[in-house]
Parts: structure tokens; sequence; C-alpha cells
């Protein structure tokens, strides 16, 4: 079984990045603190019956809070779009106006991403909120790289089509003030 | 090169690390440096992979001592369970596990196989109906009509109801009557019947096939035992007593008090009292149901009472439409005269019109 003081020093590395991760996907607070405490729960009975080195327990706690999380919006019987409490803001200008125009721009990013598939949606923000690379998130889901990019592709697709049909970009103007 | 990349090769190129790229990455790299248009598209790619601002987002502070509330429970309950699951332990609870499997499946197969060999007879399931009113089979109300062995059936007051099998036998119970079927089994290579039933309360009226398969069935009171091959009866219990009717066969009733055994004939009422001896008078009464189902077999082959339904249902019919046929002689009348009326007033309507348009 994992010690106390691992664990300790475990949850303060990766439970801030699990825990946007998991917010990310699932837009609530109180959840994503539950579940973050379920993934590790479950770590810690995990390593009663078995060795868990420390190099590999990253990955296992992204591949439980990908589980997780994908159980629990399966569970929800609509994918709805709830805003996001504090969104994140996108601006990287004082200005004012384009403030907006980024929260509006993720606060569409977000509707959009509701209307996936949860696994789709995890590899995403797994992509878009800690920048892993293919790799990596194949080992955190355990699907193959192959799948991760077929997903990323679908995500990014589904994206422009909808940031199209809102009039967030077209074909030769797009969002300047992200660039 | 002046092809511009396609979109999947751009949305690649957007994805792979900026330290591995392969070689259609850098193609795609060097095309973007020169075109403006597949510059955008990229930077539109790059721009929604870039994160949000997640500088607000943090667990809360209770969660770790949750967490560690949580360790500790569970290294708690390893404490406890170790005692029970030490490997020489395991290693005596598994031959006993096998043994205890091995002594269930040896038993059950014995059970299973005692009830096929016994004589070869097996159970089988018989037919129910209601005839009337509500009967309960088990203390519920059947939904298939058919009965297993180990069954109570229960007949409501003002209700009927039967059992029976192809056209061996039938038992029509009386209302407010309580019937068990006890057994009944079969013996498929000597094509007999096993049949035990017991009459709790109320009153049947039975009746099986002469001269087809063997039929040894026995029917329990309260007081009296009766078994018999090939019969029709009626049989009673009230008033703690159990009245006998036979009609057709032979009968042999014992009452369970004195131990006396008589043979019943044909058209005599036998009468088992709690106490005292069997007495016999001469049937003059009624039976219980004016026709059995074996009985009603004699009325005419299936396909004359189709024929007979077909002539019942024309004639029903044919008293439906003369109404009808009067009904509409009538709205026909109507229609006539109000189509008349109708006429006239066009008539007169034209003429109206002439009149006004020759004065202007």
């Amino acid at each position: 079984m994992l010690e106390e003081n691992q664990l300790v020093e475990t949850y303060r590395k990766i439970s801030r990045e699990l825990y946007i991760y998991i917010y990310r996907l699932t837009g609530s607070s109180e959840t994503s603190e539950d579940l973050l405490h379920d993934c590790f729960v479950n770590l810690i009975k995990y390593s009663k019956n078995h060795k868990i080195e420390t190099k590999n327990i990253r990955a296992f706690l992204y591949k439980t809070a990908h589980n997780l999380s994908v159980n629990y919006l399966k569970r929800r019987a609509n994918i709805e779009f709830s805003p996001i409490e504090t969104s994140g803001n996108f601006s990287t200008k004082d200005n004012v106006t384009s403030e907006i125009e980024h929260q509006e721009l993720n606060d569409k990013i977000t509707q959009l991403l509701s209307g996936l598939d949860s696994v789709s949606r995890s590899i995403f923000i797994m992509r878009k909120e800690h920048g892993m690379s293919i790799q990596e998130i194949a080992e955190n889901t355990g699907k193959s790289e192959r799948t991760v990019s077929r997903h990323l592709r679908k995500v990014i697709n589904h994206l422009e089509n909808g940031l199209k049909k809102s009039g967030f970009i077209n074909s030769s103007i797009l969002f300047v003030s992200l660039i | 090169m002046t092809d511009h990349p396609k979109k999947k090769d751009l949305i690649n190129a957007a994805l792979s690390n900026s330290d591995h790229k392969g070689g259609r990455e850098r193609y795609v790299l060097e095309h973007i440096n020169g075109c403006e248009l597949c510059a955008k598209k990229y930077n539109a790619i790059i721009s929604m992979l870039q994160p949000s601002d997640n500088s607000n987002l943090h667990p809360s502070d209770q969660l770790e001592s949750k967490i560690l509330r949580s360790y500790r429970l569970l290294q708690n309950d390893k404490k406890s369970e170790s005692l029970f699951s030490s490997d020489s332990i395991n290693k005596f609870l598994k031959p006993v596990a096998y043994y205890a499997a091995a002594v269930i499946i040896i038993f059950s197969a014995i059970f299973y196989l005692s009830d096929k060999t016994d004589d070869d007879y097996a159970a089988f399931r018989l037919s129910y109906k209601s005839i009337a009113g509500i009967s309960k089979i088990n203390d519920s109300i059947p939904e298939k009509n058919l009965i297993e062995q180990n069954s109570t059936i229960n007949v409501m007051p003002d209700s009927r109801a039967e059992i029976y099998h192809k056209n061996l036998f039938s038992i029509r119970l009386a209302g407010d009557t309580v019937f068990n079927v006890d057994d009944c089994k079969q013996n498929t290579n000597l094509n007999a019947y096993r049949l035990n039933f017991s009459l709790a309360d109320g009153k049947l009226n039975a009746s099986f096939l002469h001269g087809g398969p063997a039929l040894n069935y026995t029917f329990n009171t309260p007081h009296a035992v009766i078994k018999s091959i090939g019969t029709e009866f009626s049989l009673q219990v009230v008033n703690e007593e159990t009245r006998l009717i036979l009609m057709n066969g032979k009968v042999k009733i014992q009452s369970n008090y004195s131990g006396e055994e008589i043979t019943a004939s044909k058209g005599k009422k036998y009468v088992v009292p709690e106490s005292g001896k069997i007495t016999e008078t001469e049937h003059t009464g009624k039976k219980l149901f004016k026709k059995s189902r074996l009985q009603s077999k004699k009325r005419g082959s299936p396909v004359e009472i189709k024929k007979d339904r077909k002539i019942n249902l024309k004639k029903h019919a044919a008293g439906k439409s003369q109404m009808e046929r009067a009904i509409r002689k009538e709205l026909r009348k109507e229609k006539k005269v109000l189509r008349k009326e109708m006429k006239k007033n066009r008539k007169e309507m034209k003429k109206i019109r002439k009149s006004s348009r020759k004065e202007f």
C-alpha cells in the first residue's frame, strides 16, 4: 500500500492539474472535487493489492480520472451546455471589448464541445489545457495514438464548423485577436 | 511547391509537438511561411488548442484532508482483513470449499435422478380453465392456463373452474372450493398417469376416460380417500362430512376414522361422516354441472359446430340490417322532399333576378 507521505506528495504535485482537467470536462466544481477524491481513493485501493511505481502514478490517475469523468457524463441524460462558473479568459490584451469577444468565443467552444461524446472531449481537453502530446494522451486514456489523433481531428473539424456557422470565423478572416 | 496542404495535414502539423515534426509537417510549415491563406487556417487551429485561463481553478483545501481520512480508513480495513486472509488460512479453506462443492453436486445429482427414476414417472402440468368468476392458483390470479403439482386452487364464491388434461379427465370445481393438486405424473413408456388430489372444502365433479391410458388417481378429503381408475363421480366436503355420488364406473371409499372400506355402486350416494360408518342411499338429485367437457364433445364435430355458429351470425346480422334499411329508407324520402324544395327555390330566385334586370 502507498505510504502516507507518498500519497501527500503525489496529491500536491498532480491534484490541481487533474482538477482542471476534470473541471473542464464536467463543468462543475463540486463534481470535479468528488471525482478527484474518487481518483485518489482508487489509487489507494489499487496500491493495496498491487505494486505501483512512482513513474506510473500520474498515468494511472489520469486514466482513472478519464474513466470516472466519462462515466459521469454518460450517466447524465443530457449533455447540456452549462456555463462554466469561472470561465477562463482568453484575452491577451487589456481591451475590454476584446475580452468580451474572447469570453464569447470561449463559451462558444465549450458549448460546441458539450455536443461531442465524452471520450473525444476528454482527449481534446488533455491536449488543450495541459498541452499533452498524442503519446501521453494515448497512455493516459489507454487508447492507441492513431485513435487519439483521430479524435482530435474530429473535434477540431467540429469546432471549426460550429464556429463558422456562428460567425466567429469565416474562410478568410479568422479570429485575429487570438493570434 | 504551390499545392496547398490538405486540412488533415494542417491539423496534424498543429497537433504534433514542435520538437518532433515529421517530413510532412515540415513541408506544411514551410508552405505556411509563404502562403497567407494557409497560415491563417493553421493559426486558427492553433488558437483552438490554446489553453484557457485556469488561474482561478483550485481544488478546495479540505479535499486533501478528506483524501487522507479515506486513506486511514482503508488502512484500518486492511489490518482487520489480514487476520483472515493469511496464506495459511487460505490453504486450509480451499480444500474444504472443494469438498463441500463436490458433496453438494453429488447430492443434487442423486436427488434429481431419483425423481426421474421413480418408476419412470415424470411430472407434467395440467390444463386449467376459469369457467366463471374468479379463481386463484397459489393465492394469485393465474397468468397461464397450466397448473403444476403441489398447487392449490381457490375457487371464489359464485365462480367455477375446470382442471383437465387432453380428453383423459376433467374435474370441475364449484364456487367456494379449495382444491389441491398434490401429485400429477406421467409414464410415457407405459402410457399411464398417477394423480393425487385433495379436496379440503367445497364441491367438484370429476370425469375420467374409460378404455384409454391407465389413470391411477386418488382424491383425499379430510374424512376419506377415494381411489379409482376410469370413473365419473361427484364429491363434496360439507358440514364435517364427505359426500360421494357415483355416476359411472367403480370407486372404493375408505373412511379415515373407522378404516372401513367399501366399493361404491353406480347411482348411489355415500356419506362419510367425521365419526361413524359410511352410509349409502339412493341418489335422486341432479348433477353439479349440466355437461362436463367430455360430454360436450358428443354435441357434434367441430365442423358442425362452426356451421351452426355461421348460421347464427347471419341471422343476427340480418336482423340488424333490417333496422338499418328502414332508417335509410326514411332518410332517402326526406332527402327527396328537400331536393324538390331546393329546386323550387332556385326557380323562384331565377325569376326574381330576371325581373330585377329588366327593371334596370
